[in-house]
């Protein structure tokens, strides 16, 4: 379905679709439409906002786009298969933006954030088994929400299946290696070389335990080691949340099957479930990145060429001066935007006000007019 | 699709002002009080006052005037259909209120001699108080969050438990996936406005009310299916505004020495009188003299500027670019004002829940403050001192009901099964506004004034007509057309009571507000009294039935 604009003006130069007009709309009239990248990409990350600030020179606030996912940015410009650019509506013209090493770039410039919100402590204890990616994903933001995290590990060292590819080269284990850092740098407890995981005990002592798991073997183990039947350790889908104890998570952690990114999302889920399972908001209640969100995939933006739209095709292959980088950064379309879907528009502003690239312009309704 | 249940000490129905001001005071009273908020839009900015207000509408200065006079200048706005002990209270707590909001940051001009600046819009004293904050409600928001209360989004009330004549909580709906959410609560406050869509607004614009038009009439009809009652449903009130965009300026102008001009340039309102002397305007305009103008160019431009600086920055900015666009400079041009919309409404006009002066409803458990309560002409201050009222009582009654709350699984199914059935689109090809527009418009034939027997009675049949149209054949094609079905269904419910209450006062009184035709007298020998519209017990017909005037001062 195309998109009308009635009232709602959006400067698509200016706007990075990430969504907040929506939110704040008290007449449900926003959607946004998502971009292909943002939307086949687990992580939901908002490609098309960091780019475009990218190649307006907004090096910083670009940065800030991907705050969430900090420490993983290096990890994903490295490891991830990049299904965002299999996607990427570019492919129509010439060829798809090289979205990863764009990341690898930005990560790559040492920026720091303007501000860090520490979280107030929460006084509440959650432990997280294992320490691979969706454990420390888990960690790093129930660290920053103000949770006392505990990780507990098998073996001698911190990084699970990460372990593995920094044997790869010296930038990988550069790369992972800052990563465990800035990890460990959170004031997170670690415990390593646990032995046996005592399920029973260890649910007698945190609020919440996470079980992350990278094969079937490490599962059996745990069931073998605790006497647990099959059943106990079944997770609901949506949520991670076991069916036998409403404390327990389970996720499966990153492996040969499971792609790093799918994995970092798993520790998301985790994350947002245990919050709300220590808040007392339901575990179920507007999961998912689509209709509770406010986020459309039917509806496709008409191929509109923004101000910034670079259209001629330079063969590039490699990202390395500055110039190349926003010649790079220029060429991506701008595919999501925010559109007033239900025109139930009161004309009220907050939209508009709270939008942090001041990219919408409410008008008075044609009717009114 | 799954159904969510979450347990809490209060619910508060309704994030607005009212909502706002009830969850901060009962933190204040029990930090360990689990609050909810059901909120139908988003919370940062919604409600009637989507960012902020230009004035603290009714505030009762010491030395300069009394909660006495207050009364005294209602019963008259009201003629004579008012509970004495709500307004007295409002008026005798709206300082402390004001003293309270000013530590809060919110900002009330000062004259150079330190006092508050106040102006006069009632028939007696000088009331109304100057503000400019146009960050009001985000700072509420911000006080509620802080407070730890939970707050769930885009979440439209539909019923409230009830179980043993006592409310045991709610369920509510997602505006965009559909899916319900049922919250058990040891009491209830309502907030959720009054009923803003009622008819049409001349633009045709469903969404071009006056009022925040998410307010749909769901608090009078969660109320009202508990068993509740209702006052004040026949007086279906109609503002005079900004022609086209409706917007309020009134007030702001005429208080700074604006003049409302009938079409032949004759003075029909200017400074000292009582806002509430629409009659003037309507008369003036049902004999041809449309469109009323305000004139501002006589003023000083310092006095312009002030009326612009108010107008364009606290209430509704948005009426800068209206008035860009259409050219008009207030130094040059006239404003043309155009009566609008009906609207039900308690804090304008005097339609809503009948409370006491504790904020109780006529149902044990259930509380409300703000629009959705019948103190009329209350306004902002009526929404936080009954916001704050409700939750003062709510807490004494949570305290003393700390025994498990059952949930009553029959109410839930049923809720369930509508909602399945208007998501069921089999053989379905009406548009929910289609529907909408063609309700709004006949409301507009058959249930305001000029009415008499025939109209009102009219509706009656048609409103039958239209809730089966709603079931048969009226498409939800998502999660938002399905929640603008369930309006759509208060809308017509509220009809219904308005009709009825309508039909119950054989005489005219306020104006156009309530003009029968056939009965053109006022009559205080017969009807000085609250016409009560309410559930009849098993079933879901609305029965009226009448109550005194309470004038005495508690």
């Amino acid at each position: 379905m195309l998109i009308r604009d009635t009232n709602i003006k959006v400067d698509r130069d200016r706007c990075i679709a990430c969504g907040i007009c929506v939110d704040r709309c008290i007449m449900d009239n926003l959607r946004l439409s998502v971009s292909p990248c943002r939307q086949v990409c687990p992580l939901h990350i908002n490609c098309q906002g960091f780019i475009r600030l990218l190649a307006q020179g907004k090096d910083q606030e670009a940065f800030e786009v991907l705050e969430e996912y900090l420490p993983f940015m290096s990890l994903l410009s490295l490891l991830c298969h990049a299904p965002c650019e299999k996607v990427c509506a570019r492919k129509k013209v010439d060829r798809p933006v090289q979205i990863r090493d764009l990341y690898g770039y930005l990560f790559d410039q040492k920026l720091e954030l303007s501000q860090i919100e520490e979280g107030i402590s929460k006084n509440k204890k959650v432990a997280i088994l294992g320490s691979g990616p969706a454990a420390l994903m888990a960690e790093w933001c129930l660290k920053r929400s103000g949770y006392d995290v505990t990780l507990l590990e098998r073996t001698e060292e911190i990084g699970g299946s990460l372990r593995i590819h920094m044997a790869e080269s010296q930038n990988h284990h550069k790369t992972i290696q800052t990563l465990l850092d800035t990890i460990i740098a959170t004031g997170v407890e670690i415990k390593t070389n646990i032995g046996t995981f005592d399920y029973n005990a260890t649910c007698d002592l945190y609020d919440a335990v996470v079980i992350t798991h990278q094969s079937d073997g490490d599962l059996s183990r745990l069931k073998e080691q605790n006497r647990l039947d099959a059943k106990r350790l079944q997770p609901d889908q949506i949520t991670f949340q076991s069916a036998d104890n409403k404390k327990i998570f389970i996720c499966k952690e990153f492996s040969e099957e499971l792609r790093l990114v799918n994995a970092l999302a798993n520790g998301k889920t985790i994350f947002e479930s245990v919050k709300r399972f220590l808040t007392g908001v339901p575990l179920g209640w507007e999961r998912g990145f689509w209709e509770a969100q406010g986020n459309e995939k039917s509806y496709m933006a008409p191929f509109e060429k923004a101000k910034h739209v670079r259209l001629k095709n330079k063969q590039l292959s490699d990202i390395g001066t500055r110039e190349e980088v926003l010649q790079e950064a220029e060429r991506c379309l701008g595919c999501g935007r925010p559109f007033d879907a239900n025109q139930t528009c009161w004309y009220c502003l907050p939209c508009e006000i709270d939008c942090p690239h001041s990219a919408i312009e409410v008008q008075i309704p044609f009717l009114l007019r | 699709m799954e159904t969510r249940y979450i347990n809490s000490d209060l619910l508060i129905i309704g994030g607005g002002s009212a909502g706002c001001m009830a969850a901060i005071r009962a933190h204040e009273l029990n930090p360990d009080l689990k609050i909810t908020i059901f909120e139908k839009g988003d919370f940062k900015y919604s409600g009637s006052i989507t960012r902020g207000m230009d004035a603290l509408n009714v505030v009762s200065i010491p030395g300069l005037t009394t909660p006495e006079l207050y009364v005294e200048s209602m019963i008259k706005e009201c003629q004579g259909i008012i509970d004495a002990s709500p307004s007295y209270l409002m008026a005798k707590r709206s300082y402390d209120l004001l003293k309270k909001l000013e530590k809060w940051g919110v900002y009330f001009i000062h004259e150079k001699d330190g006092s508050y600046r106040t102006l006069k819009i009632h028939t007696q004293g000088s009331f109304l108080t100057a503000m400019e904050e146009p960050d009001l409600k985000t700072m509420l928001a911000q006080k509620v969050e802080q407070a730890g209360v939970k707050v769930f989004n885009r979440i439209m009330g539909l019923e409230l438990l009830k179980e043993d004549k006592q409310v045991n909580g709610a369920v509510g709906i997602h505006t965009r996936t559909g899916h319900l959410i049922v919250c058990k609560a040891k009491a209830v406050i309502m907030t959720a406005g009054g009923l803003a869509r009622f008819t049409l607004p001349n633009s045709g614009y469903l969404y071009g009310t006056f009022d925040y038009p998410g307010n749909s009439g769901d608090g009078y009809t969660m109320a009202f299916k508990a068993g509740a009652c209702l006052t004040g449903m026949e007086h279906t009130e109609r503002g005079v505004l900004i022609k086209d965009v409706n917007i309020p300026l009134l007030a702001v102008s005429i208080t700074r020495g604006g003049k409302v001009l009938d079409a032949l340039d004759s003075v029909i309102m200017e400074e000292g009188c009582s806002i509430y002397g629409y009659e003037g305007m309507v008369l003036a305009m049902e004999k041809g003299l449309s469109p009323l103008k305000i004139r501002l160019s006589h003023l000083p431009n310092e006095k312009i500027e002030e009326i612009e600086q108010i107008l364009f920055t606290t209430e509704r900015p948005i009426q800068k670019r209206f008035f860009k666009n259409r050219g008009i400079d207030f130094r040059k041009q006239d404003i043309e004002l155009w009566t609008t919309e009906h609207q039900l409404c308690g804090g304008h006009g005097m339609s809503g829940l009948y409370i006491n002066e504790k904020a109780e409803s006529t149902v044990s458990g259930l509380y409300a403050a703000g629009d959705v309560a019948a103190v009329p002409k209350q306004h902002l201050t009526g929404a936080f001192v009954f916001g704050e009222v409700a939750a003062e009582q709510a807490v004494e009654f949570v305290k003393n009901r700390d025994k498990k709350i059952g949930l009553n699984s029959n109410q839930v199914n049923r809720i369930e099964k509508k909602r399945n059935g208007y998501f069921d689109s089999s053989g379905k090809e009406i548009l929910v506004h289609e529907l909408e527009y063609k309700v709004r418009r006949v409301i507009g034939d058959y249930v305001v004034s000029p009415k008499n027997v025939y109209k009102l009675e009219r509706w009656l049949e048609s409103s039958k007509t239209f809730k089966k149209e709603l079931s048969q054949q009226v498409l939800a094609r998502n999660g938002h057309e399905l929640s603008r079905i369930f309006e759509l269904e208060n809308i017509i419910l509220c009809a219904d009571m308005s009709a009825k209450a309508g039909l119950a006062r054989t005489e005219s009184r306020w104006g156009r507000s309530h003009a029968r035709v056939d009965f053109p007298e006022r009559d205080d020998v017969n009807w000085l009294k609250h016409v009560l519209v309410q559930k009849e017990d098993n079933s879901s017909k609305a029965i009226v039935s009448y109550r005194p005037i309470l004038n005495q001062l508690k």
